[in-house]
């Protein structure tokens, strides 16, 4: 091609499209009714006046790599959002609900290429990254338990769950957007922060015992104590799901006993007898825990709310919910049964007028009940909501 | 991968001092060391468990070998239940389960490997949780991804099951 043939195409070109604009403009013009021509194009971002902020996790089971984390108004059931959270993340919100945090690995091409695992930090409101933190290529590829990605009670720091399958937990300064350490948990899984020290966290070990790793504010480790035995992982294993009530983390095993474990200090006390939430009447049904996220606390009333199965037996703890059962804590009974709607995981709001949720595994929905008023199911969001239901959490 | 093999072998170790002579993870620890003639697998005990077969069907999670399984069946995804399918990478990491064979009335050592490298499957998908455990008790913890081990990618498609030998 000449110079000015060259020329003469790219003026064709030009023509064809400012033609190709034209059309468009009028096409659109045609589309549009008279009062949308002012639109315009915008970001929404969550309503400040959103009072709970329901947050279901996602696997994506069938394309792994593509994890999501479902956001939805509580109180209005409306759908709010989206994140992110890659293979087989983990999701978590900061203390104060402002921040979430998710944990994931990426491939540089998707399922190959160079691996990048990071944590994620997003703005709740806008949903947009804030920052990201870089982590050893480690994070544990399992379910996403909150108690894998768990911010310290005050303060900076976020706790990780590695596994390779050698476990151990990666510590990064959130705000400073820093890499700070990887504590070495070999044996133990689950993180569960301290309330006293922001740089302290014990973890649940193979050997029935809780591990507790106190570090110093650049993360050097000052000392790592052994509870007494808490549990037998082989006779009443303790679910990774658990509440958090304070000082102390409540434990549920997966014969249904609850175990109450003050994790604030240098070393893991239990502060009160196991009790079983299962009676002797229950007990001969065989009525178990089953699930993913199988109970929620609300702290103020001690009203403890669990998903159950009856027939259980070895290997049922992940069965869905038959009933959910609302437990009184302070009369150590159960209050109420409900059906369960194949419930996999439950969430309550904590303050006034408490509402439960609950996801389930039959098709993903999410329903919601009124504690006050005897669990009364006040509303569902039907599917297509959750593709593969795991855990929920509500702030 | 020399040195997380030492670390599983180790682990296992542990698991077996760390357990009650009748206790299930000794038990799978035991099944553990007794395959560990396997060659270039690893295996990683995640589920014991001792089935009662309902079906020849290899395409089928009542099939008597998949007692165990966790995840997509290889047989559905252009493998076998012996076959990672065609553009996959064999998991580095395997679990052991012992399932009974109705056709004999014994029990045999299965090695479950996963395989790697491809986005889910997503066909016939199974999942046995007789024995299972959190991660505390990693060698039968079958929430986790078991391609974890692989250096080129860790991304999992499906799951085969080898037949090892008699429990």
């Amino acid at each position: 091609m000449t110079h000015v043939d060259f020329k003469r195409a790219a003026r064709r070109l030009m023509f064809a499209l400012l033609g190709s604009v034209s059309l468009s403009g009028i096409f659109c013009a045609a589309l549009a009714s008279p009062e949308s021509t002012d639109e315009t194009l915008s970001l929404a971002s969550i309503p400040a006046d959103v009072k709970h902020t329901v947050y279901m996790p996602d696997l994506a089971y069938n394309h792994f790599v593509d994890g999501l984390v479902r956001i939805v108004d509580g109180d209005s059931l409306r759908y709010l959002g989206t994140l992110s959270m890659g293979f087989m993340g983990f999701f978590n919100t900061s203390r104060d609900g402002n921040t979430l945090y998710t944990a994931g690995t990426y491939y540089e091409r998707l399922n190959r290429g160079k691996r990048t695992d990071t944590i994620a930090i997003y703005d709740a409101h806008s949903l947009q990254l804030l920052r990201e933190v870089v982590i050893p290529t480690k994070h544990a590829q399992d379910l996403p338990y909150p108690a894998f990605l768990v911010p310290a009670w005050t303060g900076p720091l976020v706790f990780e769950q590695n596994a390779t399958p050698a476990s151990s937990v990666t510590v990064i300064d959130s705000l400073a957007g820093r890499f700070v350490g990887e504590v070495e948990t070999a044996g133990c899984s689950g993180i569960f922060p301290s309330s006293k020290l922001p740089s302290r966290f014990s973890t649940l070990c193979g050997d029935g015992t809780a591990l507790t790793v106190s570090l110093d504010a650049g993360g050097k480790e000052l000392s790592r104590l052994r509870s007494a035995k808490l549990f037998d992982p082989d006779a009443d294993a303790l679910f990774t799901a658990v509440a958090d009530d304070g000082d102390r983390e409540i434990f549920l095993s997966f014969n249904g006993v609850l175990h109450f474990v003050d994790v604030s200090g240098e070393r893991a006390v239990e502060t009160e007898k196991p009790w079983s939430i299962v009676n002797a009447t229950l007990a001969r049904e065989n009525w178990r825990p089953g699930g993913n996220q199988v109970l929620a606390l609300h702290r103020e009333s001690h009203q403890l709310f669990v998903t159950m199965h009856r027939h259980g037996k070895e290997g049922s703890h992940k069965v869905p919910a038959d009933e959910i059962w609302q437990i009184d804590l302070s009369q150590h009974r159960v209050v109420k049964r409900i059906f369960g709607t194949q419930a996999l995981s439950v969430a309550v709001t904590q303050g006034a007028h408490p509402l439960l949720f609950a996801v389930s595994a039959d098709d993903g929905s999410m329903s919601r009940y009124d504690v006050e008023a005897g669990l009364a199911h006040t509303g569902e969001i039907a599917k297509p909501l959750l593709e593969s239901a795991a855990t929920l959490m509500v702030h | 991968m020399k040195s997380l093999e030492e670390h599983c072998e180790a682990f296992t170790r542990q698991l077996a001092m760390r357990s009650s002579r009748r206790g299930f993870i000794t038990r799978v620890a035991k099944l553990l060391a007794a395959s560990a003639a396997l060659g270039p697998l690893l295996p990683v005990a995640r589920g014991a468990a001792v089935a009662t077969p309902e079906t020849s069907d290899d395409q089928h999670c009542d099939y008597w070998k998949y007692c165990s399984v966790d995840g997509f069946l290889c047989s559905c995804c252009g493998g076998t239940s012996t076959q990672c399918p065609p553009g996959t990478s064999q998991s580095k990491l395997s679990w052991v389960g012992t399932c009974r064979n109705a056709a004999d009335g014994k029990d045999y050592l299965v090695s479950y490997n996963d395989c790697c490298g491809v986005s889910s499957c997503g066909r016939c998908s199974c999942n046995s949780n007789v024995g299972d455990r959190p991660g505390y008790a990693m060698g039968v913890h079958n929430d986790i991804n078991w391609c974890q081990g692989n250096d080129a990618s860790t991304i999992y498609h499906c799951t085969v099951s080898l037949v090892v030998g008699q429990a």
